[in-house]
């Protein structure tokens, strides 16, 4: 019964999207996000991705709901029946310690518990999640599944006990795009801006040689969850003495990869609102002359003989113009 | 050699922070000690001593007589 209700409200909710032009951007998060990237040169934008992204976050609400319906045997049928795996999976079953690092994606609640269904329970799990951050839907679906999750507060007294809990070989869940005041930061580059994101993931990585593990947890038809658990970064690769220096290229590896995947599939991060807030341009100050993208033609049209063929215009149209005003 | 010089020579050791400097500061903040640093500095200490400081005693810490005060409770 509890499936047939949220199949009926993902097909009511299809049957309206067609009508959310109509929605003001107070009530819409797609319309709320396509304004927030106005200026964020790199990231998409259109109607297709506002009606997108509601899809996305209604997809998975109603999936939480769903899942946090079900008892533990039940919960264990999704798990081996509904949810699609990708990726390795091999470092969920390393007996180093392991940082799941997910970003604010899909359906990431559900895709945690994913993610540890995997690793069949083997060692204690840790939730490290800024104070000031709401964990209760979270915590109720590692009750639901029978699981003991260990709630720990960021800050000091936090951060010591989970680098302890990783030096005991247990596993941590941390989403370092998600922080509150007072977190340590830094930047990294993210969709052609620099943005500010938690240190916490790689100090506590490069301090107890974890294994990280990035992981996406997207939503899809029929109740079910894509989790892609994505290559893992080893904090042992991160050599030299600058401290600093290891902690950015940690964090820049772990945002590159949610970049890559944020990518192919942005209407399911729930941060792009707070982007602009969080980032900063790194464009150049100058605004670029108007024949610089027919510059940059020209230069891919030489670098890219085998485009010229497919493409003659391209040439044509490089030629034609980019020459015509001298800088 | 007692808890508060040992946590200035390691302070000195191993983040550049100066005893006086240490002393001077309200908070550890202050003295140019991150939240980062702190838990490398918790954990330097609990080597050097042969201690396991209680973790919610860490929560209240500020300050180097703080962290004195919550590794001798």
């Amino acid at each position: 019964m509890n499936a047939l209700m949220a199949r009926f409200a993902i097909a009511a909710l299809s049957a309206t999207l067609d009508l959310a032009g109509l929605v003001p951007a107070a009530l819409h998060p797609g319309k709320r996000v396509n304004h927030a990237l106005r200026d964020v040169r790199d990231a998409a934008r259109g109607r297709w991705l506002e009606r997108r992204v509601i899809e996305s976050r209604w997809q998975s609400f109603v999936l939480q709901r769903y899942v946090l319906g079900l008892d533990e045997s039940e919960m264990g049928v999704f798990f081996d029946e509904r949810v699609r795996y990708e990726g390795s999976t091999w470092p969920l079953d390393e007996r180093r310690p392991l940082i799941l690092a997910a970003p604010h994606y899909g359906a990431s609640g559900v895709g945690f518990l994913a993610a540890v269904h995997r690793m069949h329970r083997r060692r204690p799990i840790n939730l490290f999640i800024d104070a000031g951050i709401p964990t209760r839907q979270l915590t109720a679906l590692f009750e639901v599944a029978g699981l003991d999750l260990s709630r720990l507060m960021s800050g000091f007294a936090g951060s010591v006990e989970a680098a302890r809990a990783l030096r005991r070989g247990e596993c941590l869940i941390m989403m370092p795009d998600v922080f509150g005041y007072g977190c340590q930061t830094l930047v990294v580059p993210f969709f052609g801006r620099l943005m500010r994101v938690a240190a916490a993931t790689a100090f506590l990585a490069l301090r107890t040689g974890a294994i990280v593990v990035p992981v996406f947890a997207t939503p899809g038809a029929n109740l079910t969850l894509h989790v892609l658990v994505d290559t893992p970064i080893d904090a042992r690769r991160f050599a030299g003495d600058d401290d600093q220096q290891k902690i950015f290229m940690l964090t820049q590896a772990l945002f590159s990869r949610f970049e890559s995947v944020f990518r192919f599939a942005p209407e399911h991060w729930h941060g792009w609102e707070r982007l602009p807030g969080t980032s900063t341009s790194i464009d150049p100050a100058y605004r670029l002359d108007y024949d610089e993208p027919l510059r940059l033609l020209r230069a891919k049209c030489d670098a890219l003989p085998h485009l010229v063929q497919e493409i003659p215009e391209l040439d044509l149209i490089s030629k034609e113009h980019v020459w015509i005003r001298p800088r | 050699m007692d808890t508060t010089t040992v946590i200035e020579s390691l302070a000195v050791e191993m983040l550049g922070v100066m005893p006086e400097r240490l002393r001077a500061a309200k908070t550890l903040d202050e003295a140019g000690i991150d939240s980062l640093g702190a838990i490398d500095l918790v954990f330097a200490i609990e080597s050097r001593l042969g201690v396991l400081i209680d973790a919610d005693a860490l929560g209240a810490v500020q300050s180097l007589q703080d962290l004195v005060d919550a590794i001798e409770r």
